[in-house]
């Protein structure tokens, strides 16, 4: 009878080693240490067998039930792991060891000029407005004192700070 | 030729800050009446002119529109504040000239010069050998602005200047090509720093 355990611990060994899922290795676990399993069905064939042939294939067969146990726990161990892993490498890679960039950039001109000038009227007791860029005629041209829609072309000329025309 | 950017709305964007003159006199109105705050406003700001872009024009650019309203406001007031100003910006003592121009909201009108900041006043071919720099346009406020503001223009007296951002960043760092600013080039931008 010794043969009988042999042959299903290769089996379950080879079995085990092309397991890559979990759903899987549940389906060898219920087909071997299940109620009905294989390992259960082999004291079935006991009955014809002397007690003492009795008493030591049951210890063999004990003892293939807990390999088989110890097997399947091991591999879904493994499973769990390779799963862990797989989901650690999709991750971006990051090196917390590394220094952090410190390249800034730079202001624009302009940015810098406007922020001086700000500074330096709020010392003076100035507000800071800020306001749309999209305007009414009123706001830009009736409002002060350019009240003839049509002089605009004219007065466009004239005004506005001529000679900061740009 | 310079001409105003309209939408089909009607609106427009803004050729000039001064755009937001009419909304800080209704905003800052009560409390000058009532409460003796006077106006002190500066408003920075993108403008747009549909013109033909060269070495010193660009349809975009940015001003920085000044406004000081109160009681017995003068023009020395205004001097007073233009000067502090620029020798901050410039780091040196600047001299600054008014003479006369026109623009309607402002009555009398001037145009501020500054002293060269290459030649100090010598006389170069930077400033044409005249010793002085065109700046920015300001003024006593014209009272039918103030009046449009809802501010009465018999009791309250006030000052306004249309400083050129984009001038004035041209002054201080030396940029040639007023295009350059918006080029958008990060490796000549790289060169400027804050004094600070
Ligand atoms: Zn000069």
């Amino acid at each position: 009878m010794a043969e009988q355990t042999l042959k299903l611990k290769q089996e379950l060994i080879q079995k085990l080693e092309a397991v890559s899922e979990a759903m899987q290795l549940e389906q060898i676990r219920v087909e071997y240490l299940g109620k009905n399993g294989l390992i259960t069905g082999l004291l079935k064939g006991m009955k014809d067998l002397s007690i003492e042939e009795k008493k030591t294939f049951g210890q063999e067969v004990n003892e293939l039930k807990n390999e088989a146990a110890d097997m399947i726990a091991k591999k879904g161990e493994e499973l769990k792991n390779a799963e862990i892993l797989k989901e650690i490498n999709s991750m971006p890679e990051f090196d917390l060891s590394m220094p952090a960039k410190l390249d800034r950039g730079s202001y624009h001109p302009i940015t810098l000029v406007q922020r001086q000038c700000e500074k330096i009227f709020k010392s003076m007791g100035f507000t800071v407005e800020d306001y749309s860029e999209v305007v009414s005629d009123y706001e830009c041209f009736e409002s002060l004192n350019i009240p003839n829609i049509t002089l605009h072309a004219i007065c466009r000329i004239l005004i506005i700070w001529k000679t900061v025309s740009f | 030729m310079q001409d105003t950017y309209y939408l089909e709305n009607g609106q427009l964007l803004k050729s000039q800050t001064s755009a937001a003159q009419n909304a800080i006199y209704k905003k800052y109105k009560d409390a000058l009446v009532n409460d003796g705050v006077p106006i002190k406003a500066i408003f920075p700001g993108r403008c747009f002119r549909n013109e033909a872009t060269d070495a010193c024009h660009e349809n975009t650019f940015f001003q920085m529109e000044g406004v000081m309203v109160d009681k017995n406001i003068s023009i020395s007031n205004l001097i007073f504040f233009m000067k502090t100003m620029l020798s901050e910006v410039f780091q040196k003592d600047i001299k600054v000239r008014l003479r006369p121009g026109f623009f309607p909201f402002v009555e009398p009108g001037f145009e501020l010069d500054i002293s060269c900041l290459i030649c100090g006043g010598e006389g170069c071919p930077s400033c044409k050998h005249s010793g002085w720099l065109e700046l920015c346009p300001c003024g006593m406020i014209h009272p039918e602005v103030l009046k449009a503001g809802g501010i009465d223009p018999e009791e309250y007296t006030g000052f306004a200047f249309g400083l050129g951002l984009t001038r004035l960043a041209m002054m201080k760092y030396g940029v040639k090509d007023i295009r350059d600013l918006n080029s958008g080039s990060l490796r000549s931008l790289s060169q400027f720093t804050d004094d600070e």
